[in-house]
């Protein structure tokens, strides 16, 4: 008995609740977990937005494309300024260097191994003259040798007819030796000495000869037998005179000019080494480009040796230092500059954008438009196109930079703080024009909704904002007004109540009973939900910020806003003894709330500010809905657990006033 | 548990004010233990008030209602453990069959022998595997009497059982109700029809407009010393002399040659005696019946006013 009067549950009647209800609960269940599966497959496997999908790729490829733009366009500024310092530092100190007295010790020793190389020349020539003369009359000499034989013979033939031959004849017979021994002896002598004389003579004569003859002839031949080696003569004296003019000059400008980069730009920074990369000095830096299979670029400076030299050799003739350089660097240098600058950014910006740490770093600037690694790969920005997109935007860029500097008024061409003032502008403004996305240059309500259209989460907004706060609620809150009528109600208007009520069963135990039946049918009911949605959620394939916690975390919210309405049911269900009292004001006000939701989603901040009739929010604020904050619980927020606070509160204020009210009132039973 | 002998229900003063006259006042009445009271009244008179007061499902404007000596509002269900209530109106529970309202009441009542129950089945040829919903008024009666005797319960409280229900059934109904009674059950049971309380009850409570008007003795009825004669002449002449006798008349029709006497029961042989001579064309005793006893309690109240 005692046990009795402390109870509060009554397991008859929950069995009987359950078999007046189960069969509508089991078709409300089934019917909502088949909607929900729909919804979550469906729209999860298939193509649910492709406007949205088109959106927001070209955002995408406008955001990259403008940020490689724009990094582009700033790199290539810097290093264009790098160069125009290292331009004129490299002036300054070249002209410091261009001194009178440098000036004349260069043209002293250009001179001097002018002179020596000319030397070495006449020289190697006059040799291999003299050779081919000796040459020469060997050959003539030769080719006569009958001539001077006959001539020898008859020169001896006179020399044995005189006195002084047959003296000697008689001299050496007188010695003991035959007439013809002696005869013998003496002709020799006189074929040796006619010999010697006959031949001096016929070489004498055939030099004299062929010198003049042949002489200049043989010179043109040596010179053009010995090119070769007169070139190298020649170009080794180029080079000391150049290597002078370099270690006197060029040298020292470079190292300046270099080093002043260094304090022009920190040595550490991009700036500096963009700059260093650019300018290439003395082809330090090759192997960069090589990497990058990019063309080596000439040696910066090329064009600068003329004007130098010309300085330094004009110096004596001006007495003054010549300016040409600087009027060079001054008036023709600008496209070259920009030239060699676009390439050498193209390539730094190429190699850059698609380094595996810029990568992230997109990533994260895109990562409102849920981009992954794989996507990104697949939009093609490698390095070939990252180039040219540099590339051309920055040609593009400096183009359209000089066209509007040439349009510059005169008049404030000659304020130059004017000049500079304006220039910056032009500078800017064209820098947005040509760098900025397709956003940028759009109206800003326009491109903000854009970008929302095309940062939007449609499967969260389906899953989340349509489904489990409207179309999934539907159902369950049909359920709701009928079984918590049928529960209270609908038992005491037809009077089965009585048959409870006569078996000393309390009030407090029916409208506790009836309370569990009803809050726990509905539990049970998001159990279902729960269950299949995360199973959908396994298997649809999507990219969203629905998370598997996040989809429990909406049925629980769904669940506790249906709790809610159930409160509000179950109260005017106790209230009332007729079912369509019951049902009008419970079951009216659940759908009011159920359609206001309806109307204020077309006002709410999930629907994209292109199509939000922001009147119709204000049905927001008169629906109980609204406190499931489905956004909230979808960005990770806190906000929504309060309100779902507030709405257990709700729920529990009409079950317990509701109890409280059926103790209290008369039963027509 | 003991229940009182006297006034196992008591009724006092009970009010049930729903405005515009409607309602009961100022009721009282007294039931002992093992009586069968029957509660008499016209449509919407405050016979179902009254009993929901009994069972505690109303709260009472003024005046309590004691069941075995509890105040039936605030103890309704510890009163529902003592009390076999058939509802007027009968509804039953969302289920199917008759077996499966009677185990579901069987639970509720914590009953596990069901031997009594299945013998009251049987008693009222009740066919319990029909299902619920497409059950005569009469099979629902039956199955909701079976529900309220099962637990054998020492008060029961019937709310207009036989409406709607063939004579023959009505008997059978009647029969157990009278049964139970004989077993020392306190019954309660009201109706709109005069004659079965007649047969089966103690003591009849006439309500009328939310007021007790009487509540009568049935034993007093049945031994009244009084008889009526209802006597109709042939002629004028033989009607004018009777009428001149010094006998009392209740009723008289000229017209007809007819009387309606009343007559001590020991004088009905000087009643005959008088009788001879006359040209009497037919002579009949007219019953004497609750009905006519609470119409003339009627009369005689409409004449007071």
């Amino acid at each position: 008995m005692k046990n009795n009067k402390r109870r509060l549950f009554s397991k008859a009647l929950f069995k009987q609740s359950c078999k007046a209800n189960g069969l509508m609960w089991l078709i409300i269940t089934v019917a909502v977990c088949f909607m929900l599966s729909c919804v979550m497959l469906i729209s999860g496997t298939s193509n649910i937005s492709s406007v949205k999908d088109g959106v927001q790729d070209t955002i995408i490829q406008e955001v990259i494309t403008s940020e490689i733009k724009k990094t582009s366009i700033n790199v290539e500024d810097k290093a264009l300024n790098g160069e125009k310092e290292f331009d004129s530092k490299f002036t300054s100190k070249f002209n410091e260097l261009n001194t009178k007295e440098n000036a004349i010790r260069f043209k002293a020793y250009k001179e001097a191994k002018t002179q020596e190389a000319y030397l070495k020349c006449t020289n190697l020539i006059k040799d291999l003259v003299t050779e081919k003369i000796t040459n020469a009359v060997e050959e003539k000499v030769l080719s006569e040798e009958n001539e001077i034989q006959s001539e020898i013979a008859n020169a001896v033939a006179a020399d044995m007819s005189t006195e002084e031959a047959a003296d000697e004849i008689g001299a050496l017979m007188a010695q003991g030796k035959t007439q013809n021994e002696a005869i013998e002896e003496v002709k020799a002598k006189y074929i040796a000495l006619e010999t010697e004389k006959i031949k001096n003579e016929h070489i004498a004569n055939a030099k004299a000869a062929i010198i003049a003859s042949k002489q200049e002839e043989y010179a043109l031949e040596a010179q053009e037998e010995l090119a070769n080696e007169l070139n190298e003569i020649q170009s080794e004296a180029e080079a000391d005179v150049t290597n002078k003019f370099k270690e006197m000059y060029v040298i020292p400008s470079y190292t300046y000019a270099s080093d002043s980069i260094k304090l022009y730009y920190d040595e550490d920074s991009n700036e500096y080494k963009v700059t260093m990369l650019t300018i290439n000095p003395n082809h330090l830096l090759d192997s960069e480009y090589s990497k990058n299979n990019e063309e080596i670029p000439d040696e910066y400076i090329n064009d600068f040796s003329f004007y130098m030299l010309s300085d330094v050799e004009n110096y004596e003739y001006n007495d003054c230092q010549g300016y040409s350089l600087l009027e060079f660097i001054t008036n023709d240098r600008s496209e070259f500059l920009e030239n060699r600058a676009a390439k050498a950014c193209a390539m730094v910006v190429g190699a850059k954008l698609t380094s595996a740490d810029y990568k992230k770093e997109i990533l994260n600037i895109l990562k409102d438009y849920k981009v992954t690694e794989e996507k990104y790969d697949a939009m093609g920005f490698d390095y070939k196109n990252t180039y040219k997109i540099a590339y051309e935007s920055i040609v593009e860029f400096q183009n359209k930079l000089n066209y509007e500097y040439s349009l510059i008024d005169e008049n404030i061409k000659a304020n130059e703080d004017l000049y500079k003032a304006k220039k910056s502008e032009i500078h800017d403004k064209l820098f947005i024009d040509v760098a900025g996305s397709l956003l940028d240059k759009l109206p800003e309500n326009v491109s903000d909704g854009i970008h929302e259209l095309g940062t939007m989460d449609l499967y969260g907004l389906i899953v989340g904002s349509i489904f489990f706060k409207m179309a999934g609620l539907l159902l369950p809150i049909i359920y709701l007004i009928m079984c918590s009528n049928s529960l209270i109600a609908g038992q005491v208007d037809t009077g089965s109540m009585a048959f409870v009520l006569s078996t000393s069963t309390r009030r407090k135990e029916v409208t506790f009973t009836q309370a569990i039946y009803l809050a726990g049918s509905l539990l049970l009911m998001f159990i279902c939900t729960t269950i299949t949605s995360c199973i959908c959620f396994a298997i649809a394939d999507v990219t969203t910020d629905l998370t598997y916690l996040k989809l429990i975390l909406i049925n629980l919210g769904a669940f506790v806003t249906l709790f809610a309405i159930s409160g509000i049911n179950y109260l005017t269900s106790c209230i009332f003894d007729r079912s369509k009292k019951a049902m009008a004001l419970g079951g009216g006000i659940s759908m009011f709330f159920l359609v206001a939701t309806m109307l204020g989603l077309f006002g709410s901040p999930v629907i994209p500010s292109v199509v939000r009739i922001s009147a119709l929010n204000n049905f927001n604020y008169v629906s109980l809905i609204s406190l499931f904050d489905v956004v909230s619980i979808l960005d990770g927020g806190n906000a929504w657990i309060y309100k779902l606070i507030i709405l257990v509160i709700v729920g529990l204020a009409g079950y317990i006033m509701g109890s409280i009210r059926f103790e209290k009132k008369d039963l027509p039973l | 548990m003991e229940l009182k002998e006297e006034g196992l229900i008591e009724i006092k003063d009970l009010t049930k004010d729903y405005g515009n006259e409607r309602g009961i006042f100022d009721i009282n009445l007294n039931i002992n233990k093992g009586e069968m009271i029957g509660f008499v009244g016209t449509n919407g008179s405050g016979k179902t008030t009254t009993i929901r007061s009994i069972l505690g499902f109303i709260k009472p404007t003024k005046g309590e209602v004691y069941v075995n000596g509890m105040e039936s509002w605030k103890n309704q269900d510890k009163i529902a453990k003592l009390v076999g209530y058939v509802p007027g109106e009968i509804a039953f529970p969302d289920l199917k069959t008759g077996v499966n309202f009677l185990k579901s009441q069987a639970e509720y009542k914590g009953i596990t022998d069901l031997s009594y129950a299945d013998s009251l089945i049987k008693e009222l040829q009740l066919d319990p595997k029909a299902n619920l919903k497409r059950m005569s008024k009469g099979m629902k009666q039956k199955t909701a009497l079976v529900a309220a005797l099962m637990a054998d319960s020492p008060i029961i409280i019937l709310d207009e059982p036989t409406t709607g229900l063939d004579p023959l059934m009505r008997d059978a109904f009647l029969n157990i109700i009278k049964r139970e009674h004989q077993k020392g059950k306190t019954i309660f049971m009201s109706s709109h029809m005069f004659n079965e309380m007649e047969d089966t009850c103690d003591k009849v409570a006439l309500i009328s407009n939310g007021h007790i008007i009487d509540i009568a003795d049935m034993k007093a009825i049945k031994n009244r010393n009084e008889v009526d004669f209802k006597i109709e002449f042939n002629d004028a002449e033989s009607f004018n002399k009777f009428i001149k006798m010094n006998f009392k008349i209740i009723r008289i029709q000229e017209k007809y040659n007819q009387c309606t006497i009343e007559i001590n029961k020991d004088n009905i042989n000087d009643l005959f005696l008088k009788l001879d001579g006359l040209n009497v064309k037919f002579i009949s005793e007219v019953k004497y019946t609750l009905e006519k006893h609470f119409k003339k309690i009627m009369e005689g109240n409409n004449d007071e006013k």
